[in-house]
């Protein structure tokens, strides 16, 4: 058998090169080399669109955060402070806004950062040819709407307009440059939070000129970011990674990092070796990574972890048999074990909660009400119009199938409420965006499914009456409207004195816990392992993408000094 | 030859038009749209998008406009014919042989579907090529020489090592074999951009991972065909004309073997070249499997659409280049043609 002796020989030659190469590569040690005071952050997804008047998600924001700054922005503590703006007062009722820029702004280019810079913003914003995902946040700025809402609302009847109408809509837009330091801004009702909106994304002052050369794709190029941040933008690599060096002429000066390095890493597992191998400083973990995290005897000493802002409850649709009936949602909000929930079920990347606006955000209140009682949660089922479980219609309880941790916890709802309540609940996994197609009305929003809130601004109007008012849009999902909360949000919003502002606040959200609209369940508590030599930071509740991404920009550094 | 050949390539037109077809309607059907959150956008917002991106037209024809042209006196054919396919469906499809895929809805507008391919193609075209290069080189030699040594220590090896590679999901082996990597060898998960332009290390350990598969089902094909091919009597013919062991092997019996693993290869490497979501992923690639799924989520629809009609050219052009080889592996038929 002369001739499979030589095939022997050819195909061991082959395997023996083909499983060699890779390994020859890897001899070359890329190891953890010496990467200055530059911070190395793992972010899970690339953005799609990183324009601030287009931007909505949190990864397109903690890039822009970097690189520009609005007229306020938020301290450690989420309260806002001046930022390119020195000083801003209202009117005495609030419908007019002064800001007062600093002196002598400038961008990284070293141009000068005016009024004028801001106005476009705000026009941009508005712009329906932007249409950005946030524009609505400025609705209540004279002929935002009006603008924005050029090309009408009815998909039946599209309007058209002209050139000339859409800059006549521009330049009803209420906000004015009354000299190079000086914006006002107009409100079609009393905005005394409006200080804190001036924060967001939307408010941050690109260059009209290097827009206007290409508005689709301007953001794409490194050097186009000419930002006011504490940080520049130097280079952007698609999907692999953005680079930013730190900006020589931030109004503060110069932060203590020299840079900040986002390297794009999808894979969970793969981001914590990185961290292991000394390539990254920050990774942001998967629920299901910390307990192996927690075990090990030196990442758990790189562990750190707090509460954000943001509420998730178990929604449910309100117009529908059987949750018309709040005996029932009462008895489903005092069967739900928050505590073992978020501590087993979803490996502690939660804390409880039983209120809507969380911990450390203005107008949050503490209450004890419907927490977790499974006799207290039979009485009420027996109390309800019912008599108990077996009347009770066919209940489904939806959930988002493209994450498959989903389904163990949607076993595990399911579970508690046939243990404890008798209740047999239908699972339907569904396909994210169908689930979302879902939500949009009444008629098909789905009977229980796991609802939320994710913060824009520390305000509690962002948290009650964008969401819970009557004509909300998300209110209006699920069939949720009492008037008396109307009543003491429109307080909230328009009252001018901040101690009777948050009491009218807390009031609503006192309603709204006895309404027990859908049960509070949890605060998500983001996770992270950060290298120890990193300091000067405080984690606070907006910074979702890494600890310090906003209110410690300036401070945060990886030398010992 | 070259009349096969035109006729085949002609063919390729009729059946990406289909593909193009279906996947337009099924995905319109999908429930949501390109502007669906989970904070829902106002209503003007969502009109201003539609009419930037033209899906405010109706999706497969538009009467409407034929109506509203002759009112205005319009009575020129050819102009209302157009006014009646001033749809979602014929204009996508217009773009199309114009070679505009149209705008991806997920950047904005800021990039056009065929600026993707473009940029995203080439790093998954190298890591399949890898992945094929891998695939044949090992999978066909391992095949023969199981073939060869029947039932012996080297066939068992190798059938395990293909049931392996056929069953263990590409997640599950792409990541042991990083985490492999990494602490044997401090190989570094992270890769830097510019590892990904020219042809560096960095494409060989996603390539042979993505060419796992296929390399064990090749090797299971060659070992199957060989051993039909072995029994043959024309292999006993050429066997006792004196012919030497090797001549029989590359001659009579690979040849003939051969056919099998060429047709599966074709749409194979379609498969491996268009990128796979896990392994790019997995070891940071930044190639184009990764939107052929996502897209879909985010019913980004130029950029279903496109990926789609850039896989079905693939597949359909792999299987014109199948059939070719054909005639080049086995004569009988070229003639039979």
């Amino acid at each position: 058998m002369r001739h499979s002796s030589r095939w022997l020989k050819v195909a061991s030659v082959l395997m023996a090169f083909a499983f060699l190469m890779p390994l020859t590569g890897a001899m070359k040690r890329v190891s953890a080399q010496d990467s200055g005071n530059v911070l190395r952050v793992h972010a899970a997804v690339y953005p799609d669109v990183f324009d601030p008047q287009k931007s909505s998600f949190v990864n397109e924001i903690s890039i822009l955060q970097l690189a520009y700054e609005g007229l306020t922005k938020l301290n450690d503590k989420s309260e806002t402070v001046p930022a390119a703006a020195e000083s801003w007062e209202f009117n005495a009722d609030a419908t007019e806004l002064t800001f007062h820029l600093r002196p002598g702004l400038k961008y990284s280019d070293g141009s000068p950062l005016t009024a004028a810079n801001f106005q476009y913003a705000v026009q941009r914003t508005c712009d329906p040819k932007t249409a950005g995902e946030y524009q609505s946040l400025l609705f209540e700025i004279k002929g935002c709407a009006e603008f924005a809402g050029l090309a009408g609302d009815d998909p039946d009847n599209p309007k058209t307009y002209t050139d000339e109408e859409w800059a006549k809509a521009r330049d009803a837009v209420a906000a004015t440059v009354v000299d190079d330091n000086t914006l006002k801004l107009e409100f079609t009702q009393p905005a005394p939070y409006y200080a804190t909106i001036a924060y967001t994304w939307v408010f941050m002052p690109v260059k009209k000129e290097i827009v206007d050369k290409d508005p689709e794709n301007w953001w794409k190029t490194a050097a186009n970011h000419i930002g006011n941040g504490p940080f520049k933008i130097t280079s952007i690599d698609e999907k692999q990674q953005i680079t930013f060096e730190a900006n020589d002429n931030y109004w503060q000066g110069r932060p203590k990092l020299d840079g900040i390095t986002y390297k794009y890493i999808e894979e969970a597992t793969v981001a914590l070796e990185a961290y292991r191998n000394g390539d990254l400083d920050i990774v942001s973990l998967q629920p299901q990574q910390i307990p192996e995290v927690q075990a090990d005897a030196d990442l758990s000493k790189a562990f750190v972890q707090y509460p954000s802002a943001s509420t998730f409850n178990l929604a449910f649709n309100l117009t529908k048999e059987p949750f018309t009936d709040k005996k029932v949602r009462e008895a489903f909000s005092l069967a739900f074990d928050r505590e073992t929930y978020c501590s087993d079920v979803r490996n502690g990347d939660c804390t409880p909660t039983l209120s809507w606006v969380p911990n450390g955000v203005p107008g949050h209140i503490e209450t004890e009400k419907f927490g977790f009682d499974p006799e207290a949660a039979k009485k009420a089922l027996a109390e309800s119009s019912y008599g108990g479980p077996d009347k009770l219609p066919e209940i489904q309880y939806f959930y988002n199938s493209n994450d498959p941790a989903n389904t163990e916890r949607a076993e595990w709802i399911a579970g508690q409420y046939r243990d404890i309540l008798g209740v047999t609940i239908t699972l339907e996994p569904t396909e994210g965006t169908a689930l979302v197609a879902l939500r949009k009305d009444p008629s098909t929003f789905p009977p229980m499914i796991i609802g939320g809130w994710i913060q824009d601004y520390p305000d509690p109007q962002n948290w009650l009456s964008v969401y819970w008012k009557c004509d909300a849009t998300f209110a209006k999902r699920f069939g949720y409207c009492n008037e008396e909360f109307d009543k003491l949000v429109n307080t909230g919003d328009t009252t001018v004195d901040p101690a009777a502002r948050i009491k009218a606040y807390e009031d609503a959200g006192n309603l709204l816990v006895d309404d027990i609209p859908g049960p509070f369940l949890y605060n998500l508590a983001p996770a992270f392992v950060v290298n120890p030599a990193v300091t000067g930071y405080t984690p606070m509740s907006n910074e979702t993408e890494w600890p310090g991404q906003t209110g410690s920009l300036m401070t945060i550094t990886k030398a010992s000094s | 030859m070259l009349q096969f050949l035109l006729r085949r390539v002609i063919w390729v037109i009729p059946v990406v038009v289909a593909v193009a077809t279906v996947t337009f309607f099924l995905m319109n059907r999908a429930p949501g749209g390109p502007w669906d959150r989970e904070k829902a956008l106002p209503p003007a917002t969502v009109q201003a998008l539609n009419q930037q991106f033209g899906l405010d037209k109706p999706q497969w024809v538009n009467p409407g406009e034929v109506a509203e042209r002759w009112q205005a006196g319009e009575r020129n054919p050819l102009a209302l014919a157009r006014a009646f396919t001033d749809s979602r469906y014929f204009n996508y499809m217009f773009g199309v042989f114009r070679g505009d895929l149209g705008p991806s809805y997920a950047s904005k507008g800021s990039q056009s579907v065929q600026e993707i391919i473009a940029q995203k193609f080439p790093v998954s075209l190298k890591i399949g090529i890898v992945a094929l290069i891998f695939a044949v080189l090992v999978g066909i030699p391992l095949g023969v020489v199981s073939s060869l040594r029947q039932n012996s220590l080297l066939d068992y090896f190798c059938l395990t090592l293909s049931t392996l590679g056929v069953a263990v999901p590409s997640f599950v082996s792409g990541l042991l074999i990083l985490l492999f990597m990494t602490r044997q060898f401090g190989y570094s998960p992270v890769r830097e951009p510019s590892d990904w332009e020219g042809f560096g290390q960095a494409f060989l350990l996603p390539g042979i991972v993505l060419g796992l598969g296929t390399m064990s089902y090749i090797l299971r094909l060659t070992r199957s065909a060989m051993l039909e091919t072995k029994a043959q009597d024309f292999v006993r013919t050429a066997r006792a004309k004196g012919l030497s062991g090797s001549a029989v092997v590359n001659h009579h019996m690979l040849r003939n073997a051969m056919i099998p693993v060429a047709t599966v290869l074709g749409p194979a490497a379609a498969d491996l070249v268009t990128g796979s979501i896990i392994i790019e992923t997995i070891y940071g690639a930044p190639g184009l499997g990764n939107y052929f799924v996502t897209s879909i989520g985010k019913r980004d629809y130029s950029m279903i659409m496109g990926t789609a009609i850039f896989y079905a050219l693939l597949i359909a052009l792999a299987n014109v280049l199948v059939d070719v080889s054909y005639g080049l592996i086995d004569p009988r038929i070229r003639t039979s043609r």
